[in-house]
């Protein structure tokens, strides 16, 4: 069997197997170079005005493209090996040839996927890493690891995806027994699941931190003008290779300020500002000396509450959300293997045979039995107990 | 010995449509059975059941003595050549016998090498460009080196020209005439199974019509004709498969273990064809050993 999955994975392999050559020929050469004049601005050291935006601004058409190479790998490989794996053999009906040796169905299926399978894995996870190797420099002076578009596109977590997209493309491929509706199937899927685990999942793996930070005029505060008059507003504070979720003003007593009583708080700190008489934008009060006082009278009263995922989440983040994702693969593989094999035939009742009045004429499509399905019998649960 | 193929009240549905029901069946082992059926009667639906590529709605199927349960040592002991004769068109010749010898633990390396050699098949030739003659022989030869007890063949000549069909055909005898081997072959030509089979199944919409041994058959049924009358007065031994009455004559179809003495009656011999076709009319009255009642109608 194990020659039988090798030769029908060869030819997409190879195919496989020569753009990767070129691809990691294209990230070696390439990273090697942004090393060296990553190593001439002095490295981490690097003067923040001139050589920190010579690496920046380095190959930066290559690294737009080697960031969504990253992301849709995983999708490719799912639609291109998985998708296929069952859905060809059901289209073409061959599955009638390779079904009909002496080997089960799960057998033959669990071969196919363990070589496809561990390719899969094996491609997103060197692609992975050349890919966080040549990012290195960057990353080391952008210091924004756990933010989703990076967390995502480093690591070990590609792993996981293509995993998942591969398993996810031949339990596709299985249900809707055609190629191409399976692949976009595979694709639809895939995507929705990533964006939910990132924004939905990732952030509860692990318990957020909080930080209280004070206010601090040029970290993202500023005015806004709301329903309620003028108020402060609060962006997200940089934390060095952080993920920040969530951002509050709050009290002292850690209470969420509304917009109407930060209003009041300014109004009642900085008059010139938030005044009856002030208009937004206007007026004297809004210089940026007459700002900055204002914001550090305002800070005695209202600090900033943010809930982040420290720098030293990463890996166990990385660790966790690759697990989740290999974990859903298994259970697709399994779920698959489980319907495709056989149950036992279900024995009718004496008499049963005769209840069946609804029986259309058997006759009237001809030839309709051949592609009719023959994997999935939502009425037949019970489980084979088939030999080796 | 087992038999080759047993079903007992066998269903098999697809959504709400009944491809085969209350089909009740016993094949002799070592027989060449010939299924005859028209297009959607169930003969695709069965001969998969039997090879365990899908499974019953109800009932049971056994083939050689064992329940159809999907498992290696029984999927060993069959071998199947599909409609149509699928095989992977980007593998060549050769790669589909190490395909057989890999998927199967009693293949025949000799006899596949030998078939090939015989087929004048070129071994790098990828069979997505072999004619279709030479790939339903290339199935027949995949199917028979795993050398099966039971070889089940469905529709394997229909969509082949005359010359391709007998030398089909001709390798098909060969090997059963070397190996002890029983063999179910589906097809709607039955002129391709008279020559063929010495066994015979009729399906007609989803259930069998006819079955039993192809020489019994043709020795219990007549085509009598002589001056008009109703059928309903005939000897109770005699049973009309199919009429037809002009104004003065009458011509019937029976089936009959006794010979027929009336000497008002022509008596005349049938052809296997001719009594198939009359049980596939859609008004015919099932004769499957007698005993299969036809449901719901």
């Amino acid at each position: 069997m194990t020659w039988v999955a090798w030769r029908q994975f060869r030819t997409p392999a190879l195919v496989t197997l020569g753009l990767f050559v070129a691809f990691a020929l294209l990230v070696l050469l390439t990273g090697l170079h942004l090393r060296d004049v990553y190593n001439s601005v002095g490295g981490a050291h690097c003067d923040a005005r001139g050589g920190c935006t010579a690496v920046a601004g380095h190959d930066k058409a290559l690294a737009q493209v080697l960031q969504p190479a990253l992301l849709v790998l995983p999708a490719l490989l799912g639609m291109f090996w998985g998708a296929p794996l069952l859905a060809r053999e059901l289209e073409s009906g061959t599955y009638r040839l390779a079904w009909t040796q002496s080997v089960t169905r799960r057998r033959w299926l669990l071969v196919k996927v363990a070589l496809g399978g561990a390719a899969a894995l094996a491609v997103a996870g060197l692609a992975s890493w050349l890919v966080s190797w040549w990012y290195a420099p960057l990353d080391h002076l952008n210091r924004i690891s756990l933010e989703p578009t990076h967390f995502s596109e480093r690591g070990i977590v590609a792993i996981g995806y293509a995993g998942f997209a591969f398993a996810l493309g031949v339990a596709a491929g299985a249900l809707l027994r055609r190629t191409l509706p399976a692949m976009i199937a595979t694709l639809l899927g895939f995507v929705a699941t990533r964006l939910a685990v990132t924004y939905l999942v990732r952030p509860h793996l692990l318990a957020a931190r909080h930080a209280l930070l004070p206010l601090t005029f040029g970290q993202g505060v500023g005015l806004l003008a709301g329903p309620e008059g003028i108020t402060i507003y609060a962006g997200a504070p940089t934390i060095p290779n952080a993920w920040v979720l969530s951002t509050k003003l709050v009290d002292h007593a850690h209470h969420t300020l509304g917009s109407s009583q930060l209003h009041d708080l300014l109004a009642r700190t900085c008059p010139t500002i938030a005044g009856p008489d002030a208009q937004y934008g206007k007026g004297p009060g809004f210089g940026g000396s007459a700002f900055e006082s204002c914001l550090h009278a305002v800070s005695r009263h209202v600090q900033l509450l943010v809930a982040y995922q420290p720098p030293s989440h990463y890996w166990p983040l990385q660790a966790l959300e690759t697990a989740i994702f290999l974990a859903a693969a298994a259970a697709l593989i399994g779920a698959t293997a489980w319907r495709l094999g056989r149950r036992p035939a279900p024995r009718p009742a004496v008499g049963e045979s005769s209840q069946r009045a609804e029986r259309p004429d058997a006759a009237s499509e001809p030839g309709a039995e051949i592609d009719a399905p023959l994997v999935l019998l939502p009425d037949e649960r019970r489980r084979a107990d088939e030999g080796s | 010995m087992s038999a080759a193929l047993a079903t007992r009240r066998l269903g098999k549905r697809f959504g709400r449509r009944w491809a085969l029901s209350g089909c009740t069946l016993q094949v002799p082992a070592g027989r060449v059975v010939g299924l005859v059926g028209s297009n959607g009667a169930g003969k695709t639906t069965l001969l998969h059941l039997a090879v365990g590529l899908d499974e019953p709605s109800e009932g049971t199927i056994a083939v050689l003595g064992e329940e159809v349960a999907g498992a290696s040592s029984q999927l060993s002991r069959v071998g199947f050549v599909a409609q149509d004769t699928p095989l992977y068109p980007a593998l060549s010749v050769e790669d589909h016998l190490r395909l057989g010898a890999a998927l199967n633990p009693g293949w025949d390396a000799t006899l596949a090498r030998d078939r090939v050699r015989q087929l004048a098949l070129d071994p790098r030739q990828r069979a997505g460009t072999l004619s279709g003659g030479q790939r339903a022989q290339l199935a027949l030869t995949l199917a028979t080196a795993k050398r099966p007890e039971l070889l089940v063949l469905d529709e394997p000549v229909a969509s082949l020209d005359p010359l391709a069909r007998r030398e089909f055909l001709r390798s098909l005898m060969e090997f059963t005439a070397e190996h002890a081997v029983s063999v179910v072959l589906s097809s709607h030509l039955i002129a391709d199974l008279e020559r063929l089979c010495d066994y015979l199944v009729l399906l007609a919409e989803g259930q069998v019509q006819l079955a039993g041994d192809a020489d019994e058959l043709l020795a219990s049924h007549r085509r009598i004709s002589g001056p008009r009358r109703d059928s309903a007065r005939l000897p109770a031994n005699q049973q009309v498969v199919e009429e037809s009455h002009t104004e003065r004559q009458s011509t019937l179809l029976v089936r009959t273990d006794e010979p027929i003495i009336d000497p008002a009656w022509e008596v005349a011999e049938v052809s296997l064809e001719d009594i198939v076709l009359a049980y596939m009319r859609p008004d015919a009255r099932p004769a499957a050993d007698g005993k299969a009642p036809k449901a719901g109608r």
